[in-house]
């Protein structure tokens, strides 16, 4: 039988790539081969043309903004967080709790699911977190608190570029993506997204260590969260210390796999960060919430 | 746009004009960035890709020489991104990037009716089908059939993309439909009609 020639040329009809004779021959063919008939209908079938969706809103503003940061040399660097969780995924992110702030009970059996749990999150790196682990306490947080972010927020009208944080820096591709399905993340994620225009923020997987009340970070939600509510609003602020006086020990510091850290003090209700090159931001997130969210992450495991 | 504008487009950014660029992704993006998400399946990686692809773009746009239409570039770069993204990711996806000697070898099983959709809910549902086979395609077969269903690409345009001769866009394409079938013709969530289990070889 031709039978297999002619399947070939199938193929080849469908794409307008046969000549005007094969083609004449394959039409005649089909006409008196059933069986090839179903071919050309399975493939003409699958090749019939999906529509296309259109691009989501931020990606050409995302992407001009990537390529003018880059070539202005003469703009203040922006804070690309992604740049330090980037390097952290699927390595260490470790906070470290101040002592003074005994908060977080951490009993030795905790220690031993916590090494148990470490292992894991390098292993089954986009596994979903366990729902014992992802507490409808952490969704629900973050959509009664990022409505409330929202308003602040709303009241700066300006978005100038020293406070344009870009989100999920197209460097992060290998780390996990961000669960869609889920209401609470995407409601922030829109939010964010529609606020600085920027691409959708992708979650990263990190590890904080049982040790020295150090928090492990294994599920995606809860590095989102930190992620989120240790981002910025403003750089370069006006330092909250009296010039005259040694500063405070810090309440947090966060250490990345790359040893820059981020370093937190909690100023009244807010958190003022400080990065190892410098630089100084207010998270959008505050004290209380950040705490919870530890906190939140103790009782999980 | 025309090929016309679309040069001098790209002139301008090379010479240093990176706000012409612009016109170029808006031009672009839709293509590109549904290509992307054909290719890796959703949308958060899909928007990093199509992003990283257009940078990518920008950045080396100096080599650009007009040999072919600026999209065919830019889809180059966007399957090539793509399939870096899944070989990476490929610890843990389910999909093979490559195909096999052993699966091109078998004989093409006849297609069942369910291909031959008879009003628009059927045709939704071998849609459906379809996209969700492609993603258990092999990345290269899938690369290949959704540049091709994309932007009706001819086969010098796709050889050009996937840097692929002629002869061999041909019968990737064939094997990539063939294999396509065969994962549809398994797929039993697509069931609209009573379908004849009509395995029989040619």
């Amino acid at each position: 039988m031709d039978c297999e020639k002619y399947i070939e040329q199938i193929s080849c009809l469908i794409d307008g790539e046969l000549s005007a004779e094969d083609e004449a021959g394959l039409r005649a063919h089909l006409d008196a081969c059933p069986d090839c008939r179903r071919v050309y209908d399975a493939f003409s079938a699958i090749s019939d043309e999906d529509e296309l969706v259109p691009a989501p809103e931020g990606l050409a503003r995302g992407i001009m903004y990537s390529i003018e940061n880059k070539n202005s040399s003469s703009r203040p660097r922006l804070f690309v967080f992604g740049r330090f969780t980037a390097i952290a995924a699927c390595l260490a992110l470790l906070i470290f709790g101040a002592a003074r702030f005994g908060l977080f009970d951490m009993g030795k059996d905790s220690d031993a699911d916590m090494a148990e749990m470490t292992l894991e999150s390098a292993d089954s790196y986009d596994a979903d977190v366990p729902e014992t682990s992802s507490s409808g306490f952490i969704t629900k947080y973050n959509i009664d608190n990022f409505s409330n972010m929202d308003l602040a927020l709303e009241q700066d009208e300006q978005v100038s570029s020293e406070r344009v944080m870009l989100f999920g820096s197209y460097a992060n591709k290998n780390c996990a993506a961000m669960n869609a399905s889920d209401p609470a993340t995407n409601a922030v994620r829109k939010l964010l997204e529609n606020k600085f225009g920027a691409g959708p923020i992708k979650l990263y997987s990190g590890v904080i260590d049982s040790e020295n009340r150090m928090f492990k970070v294994s599920g995606k939600r809860e590095v989102d969260i930190i992620y989120m509510l240790l981002t910025c609003v403003h750089l370069q602020p006006n330092s909250p210390f009296d010039e005259s006086e040694d500063e405070p020990d810090p309440d947090y510091t966060i250490v990345f796999s790359d040893d820059s850290t981020l370093t937190l003090w909690y100023i009244e209700e807010n958190i003022y960060c400080r990065l190892s090159n410098d630089e100084n931001y207010y998270a959008l997130g505050q004290k209380t919430e950040f705490e919870a969210c530890l906190n939140s992450m103790c009782k999980d495991d | 746009m025309t090929r016309q504008e679309e040069l001098e487009l790209v002139t301008a950014v090379q010479n240093g004009d990176s706000s012409a660029f612009e016109a170029l992704v808006l031009e672009n993006q839709t293509r590109v960035y549904n290509l992307a998400l054909r290719m890796v399946g959703n949308e958060d990686d899909a928007f990093d890709m199509s992003q990283e692809a257009f940078i990518k773009a920008y950045n080396s746009i100096s080599s650009f020489r007009g040999d072919s239409k600026f999209s065919v570039w830019l889809y180059r770069l966007t399957t090539n991104v793509c399939l870096d993204f899944l070989r990476a990711s490929s610890r843990k996806a389910h999909s093979s990037l490559t195909f096999t000697e052993e699966d091109d070898e078998k004989e093409m099983e006849i297609p069942d009716e369910r291909f031959s959709p008879q009003d628009e809910a059927e045709r939704k549902e071998l849609r459906e089908a379809v996209r969700r086979g492609l993603k258990k395609l092999p990345a290269d077969y899938r690369a290949i059939l959704v540049l091709r269903e994309i932007d009706g690409l001819s086969y010098e345009e796709i050889g050009l993309a996937l840097e692929l001769e002629a002869g061999t866009v041909k019968s990737r394409l064939f094997r990539a439909r063939k294999k396509l079938c065969e994962i549809l013709n398994a797929d039993r969530n697509f069931s609209y009609s009573a379908a004849s289990n009509n395995q029989k070889e040619v």
